[in-house]
């Protein structure tokens, strides 16, 4: 269920990864959106490093070295 | 080049006349890939050669985007040329997902196939019987010849974990730095454009550290089996490109401090940016799928 998440969640930031790049090349500069989307993708990608940690404390997922 | 008539900018697509660039790109190119190869095949001069090879390209890029930019600054791209660059943008950015799916791509083969066919998994059993060695698939892995030895892996809540935050840092500041330039906060853009490409290269710093911790307490080289040789071409492609993206920010924020770019013109930052988050993600996937999952 974790590593599912996790990966839900990966595949979410790739999603606005290439959602700012399409605004990249469509908008030239003009619109705010490949700014969002890009805030999106950091706000994503903190969540996904806290439930990582999150994860790891109630025992979910363990690293490969501990 | 330069002797483009700036009148007529907006309505004809530019092409510069005479550029040397292209043959000095073709040279360094071919000096490279030359000395590189003689390098492999034990020619003394190899590395001298690949040595100028690398010296020429570099030359050609400092010298080629110099030239870029002040066309650019000389507003002598009109809407054509500005869409170029961004197809451009986004066939480079196809060519790096392609690298990097093909890397991650051995990765998974390595842990969900051939790692466990050995073990004999599957209809690979006979295999195992046929080798009639005891191995059990497990990652990480060395293989069945144990290839390299005994080995560790780096824990992922060392400097794994501290280098995630400070890239996961940087695309905070990057983005910051972004919503700033369009709001025409200069001041915000340069400080915050700075930390982003400050803590890139802090990123690498620590990643060198990760590899001298891993070559002289780890027995973790590139030789440890099939750990090794995905582990390390990875991480290193990916340190590369953190290396490649905080070089190409330090020259945006020079050109920031300079006052070039606009609210609403600034195409060399954002290429720069989704980069510095492409590189930003490549790692996420990183860190989960080599030191967690």
């Amino acid at each position: 269920m974790a590593r599912l998440l996790i990966v839900a969640c990966l595949l979410a930031i790739v999603l606005s990864l290439g959602s700012a790049l399409v605004h990249l090349v469509r908008d030239k500069g003009e619109s705010q959106k490949m700014a969002r989307a890009l805030t999106v993708r950091v706000v994503l990608s903190v969540l996904l490093f806290a439930l990582l940690m999150v994860a790891w404390w109630l025992g979910w997922i363990q690293p490969h070295a501990r | 080049m330069a002797n483009a008539p700036t009148s007529t900018a907006s309505e004809k697509y530019y092409v510069p006349h005479g550029s040397p660039w292209p043959i000095i790109g073709s040279v360094s190119l071919f000096t490279t890939v030359g000395g590189g190869a003689m390098w492999l095949n034990h020619v003394h001069a190899g590395p001298w050669i690949l040595t100028l090879g690398i010296a020429l390209l570099v030359f050609m890029f400092v010298g080629w985007f110099g030239v870029v930019i002040r066309e650019s600054e000389g507003r002598l791209y009109n809407a054509a040329v500005d869409r170029s660059f961004r197809m451009g943008m986004m066939w480079f950015i196809f060519s790096e997902v392609m690298f990097f799916a093909g890397f991650f791509g051995a990765l998974l083969y390595a842990r969900q196939f051939s790692v466990p066919w050995l073990g004999g998994e599957g209809t690979k059993l006979l295999t195992k019987v046929i080798r009639g060695d005891t191995f059990e698939a497990t990652w990480p892995s060395n293989g069945p010849g144990h290839i390299g030895g005994e080995f560790r892996v780096i824990p992922a809540f060392g400097l794994p974990a501290i280098n995630t935050a400070i890239l996961l840092t940087s695309g905070m500041t990057i983005t910051i730095a972004h919503h700033a330039l369009k709001a025409g906060k200069r001041q915000v853009l340069n400080i915050f454009l700075a930390a982003t490409f400050l803590l890139g290269f802090l990123f690498v710093y620590l990643q060198a550290h990760e590899y001298i911790e891993a070559y002289t307490t780890h027995n973790l080289k590139l030789s440890t089996g099939i750990y090794g040789s995905t582990f390390f071409p990875l991480t290193a492609f990916h340190g590369f490109h953190v290396t490649i993206g905080a070089l190409m920010l330090l020259v945006v924020w020079f050109r920031c401090l300079k006052g070039h770019f606009t609210p609403t013109h600034h195409f060399a930052f954002e290429g720069v940016a989704w980069y510095w988050h492409f590189v930003d993600v490549v790692w996420l996937g990183l860190f989960i799928f080599v030191y967690w999952l």
